[in-house]
């Protein structure tokens, strides 16, 4: 299996696709700095309205904070199904899964070593953003306490947070580690359709379909029962790190739904290419 | 010894239309068969069969006397194979390329690496990437994963595909010390017909998913049961024989008769003429080339 993993990894880092969402993500983060740079965002602007503020509210930790709830709207996850859609049907697609499994070589462990380079994948493209957004920050903008306003999360806390820079830190490490977990919850369905189809485009698309239909099932009051067991719902659930006394129960429950998710959309992949009939 | 792959009433049917439709097929250790069939015959579908690639509706592939689809690993431990097109990746080098599918295998080992890339003459360009490669180029490459390890089973699907004269040439000298020098057993699926009688020992036609045709390459191709009998009044001669039922006359020539003949019954002929008083001067066995078995072969399914 490590080796497999390991042919997994040599694969990827030698594909110009895998680059794509961290160069897109790159030109964002300094996109973002240089707004910040410019002038705050309108809740910065009201925080000043009603409060007097001293030192440096805009800096790396808010940039990182900033970025994150701005990119796990769309861009992290969709550049993540980019190169997750790609993993199996990329090489349905070329040939290669034919010559793959001319080899003895168990169809599963190959599946489990691709979906184990996805999660690396998915948490070091969340990261870099995070990394790249502190370092680009501080540098930009310099260090400091970290400000957040939350908007309300599903669980409805809301308020300007603020935190002295190392637990600012320790905060946005746990916010993104979080995040990871979300943004492979929408990768697995990538993942999970690209072990059937031998066309990336299918498997990305019907990712970011399904992403986009339980957002807007998450909005709409009919639906309003299984609003809680969507995944959608508990993706924005980061935020929680970034309330006084984190809400550890419900963070528990957002994680175990995006568990659940992961792992089933694991296992159906893993069900439908043990059977599947290699024809590409 | 048992055979190294034992094929049983092999079904596989896709919606409505049997690909394969009941096959059955041995090969032996040492064998170069050769699995010819027009398009469509069902030769992919049975590659794929034989490698686990795709799950027969009926019936089994054995492979070392391992059933392929359920112990797949166990099977296809000392196989190789180029399935159609060589999947190669594009942006890796032809030598990445190769250590990964040996890796799959557990035969990454630079000399084995080095040694496929040589016997295959792509030593030169084994560190450019795959993109850069001729169509040629990847065929050999997909060659070289093939053989890589030095399996003892070797699967060929259409090897020479896209190889200019001078590298078909090569592949076949290739395939042939593979299997001379090597102890290598080769399965080798191609259009041509000329390289599969210039190679194979034996062979297998399938048309319509069935079997139509199968043995010796020697054998079949002189068991048509023509003779040429050199004869003096060829036209007496042919009118003598025309009405026996093991006999039909298919020739008439100058002083020469060319004769289909039933059952091995060339001696009843040959003694039949020489009593009706005839001058039999030579009788010997006509020899067909693979095509022309074939497209009989064909024109009789059809």
């Amino acid at each position: 299996m490590i080796t497999l993993v390991k042919l997994e990894i040599f694969k990827l880092v030698r594909r110009a696709r895998s680059y794509l969402g961290f160069a897109a993500l790159s030109a964002l983060a300094g996109l973002v700095v240089l707004g910040l740079k410019e002038g705050p965002p309108p809740f910065e602007q009201s925080i000043n309205q009603g409060f007097m503020t001293f030192g440096n509210i805009l800096n790396g930790g808010f940039t990182a904070w900033f970025l994150l709830k701005l990119m796990m709207a769309l861009f992290l996850p969709l550049f993540a199904c980019v190169v997750i859609g790609d993993m199996v049907s990329g090489e349905a697609n070329d040939g290669t899964l034919r010559t793959m499994l001319s080899r003895p070589v168990g169809r599963g462990k190959i599946l489990f070593s691709k979906f184990i380079v996805s999660v690396l994948y998915v948490i070091a493209l969340t990261f870099f953003i995070g990394v790249a957004g502190y370092m680009l920050g501080a540098i930009f903008l310099g260090r400091g306490a970290l400000v957040t306003f939350q908007e309300g999360t599903a669980l409805g806390a809301q308020g300007i947070y603020i935190y002295p820079e190392a637990e600012g830190l320790l905060r946005l490490l746990g916010a993104y580690a979080y995040a990871s977990v979300a943004v492979l919850s929408v990768a697995s369905i990538a993942f999970f359709i690209s072990a059937f189809v031998t066309n990336s485009l299918g498997a990305i698309g019907g990712a970011m379909v399904l992403y986009i239909a339980s957002n807007l099932l998450g909005i709409i009051k009919y639906f309003e029962p299984i609003k809680d067991y969507l995944f959608t719902t508990h993706m924005g659930n980061f935020g929680l790190f970034f309330i006084n006394e984190i809400p550890k129960g419900d963070l528990l429950k957002s994680l175990g739904i995006l568990f659940a998710y992961i792992l089933a959309f694991l296992a159906a992949g893993l069900f439908v290419f043990h059977r599947k009939d290699v024809l590409s | 010894m048992k055979p190294i792959v034992e094929i049983s009433n092999l079904k596989k049917r896709y919606g409505r239309l049997w690909a394969v439709d009941g096959l059955d097929l041995t090969v032996e250790r040492g064998d170069v068969f050769g699995f010819l069939g027009p398009n469509g015959a069902g030769k992919s579908t049975t590659i794929r069969m034989m490698l686990g690639l795709v799950r027969p509706t009926n019936g089994s592939v054995r492979v070392f006397e391992h059933n392929v689809w359920h112990e797949r690993t166990r099977a296809l431990t000392r196989v190789g194979a180029l399935v159609e097109s060589p999947g190669l990746y594009k942006y890796l080098t032809g030598r990445q390329n190769l250590w990964h599918f040996a890796s799959l295998a557990g035969l990454a080992k630079k000399e084995a690496v080095d040694l496929a890339l040589e016997k295959v003459g792509l030593s030169d360009r084994a560190d450019d990437k795959v993109k850069g490669y001729s169509h040629g180029m990847r065929q050999r490459l997909g060659i070289a994963q093939a053989i890589v390890g030095e399996p003892e089973l070797v699967i060929l699907d259409e090897p020479t595909n896209g190889l200019d004269p001078q590298g078909m040439k090569e592949v076949r000298e290739l395939i042939q010390k593979l299997a001379a020098e090597h102890q290598m057993t080769i399965f080798l699926s191609s259009h041509l017909l000329h390289e599969v009688e210039q190679v194979c020992s034996k062979i297998a036609v399938i048309h319509q998913g069935k079997q139509v045709a199968g043995g010796s390459v020697s054998e079949l191709l002189s068991n048509c049961g023509q003779v040429r009998i050199a004869v003096n009044k060829p036209v007496e001669a042919a009118n003598t024989l025309d009405g026996l039922d093991s006999t039909k006359v298919i020739e008439v020539g100058p002083d020469w008769i060319k004769v289909q003949v039933k059952d091995n019954l060339t001696a009843e002929v040959n003694k039949r003429l020489v009593t009706a008083g005839f001058d039999v001067s030579a009788v010997v066995p006509e020899t067909t080339s693979l095509e022309e078995f074939y497209f009989s072969l064909l024109v009789e399914q059809v």
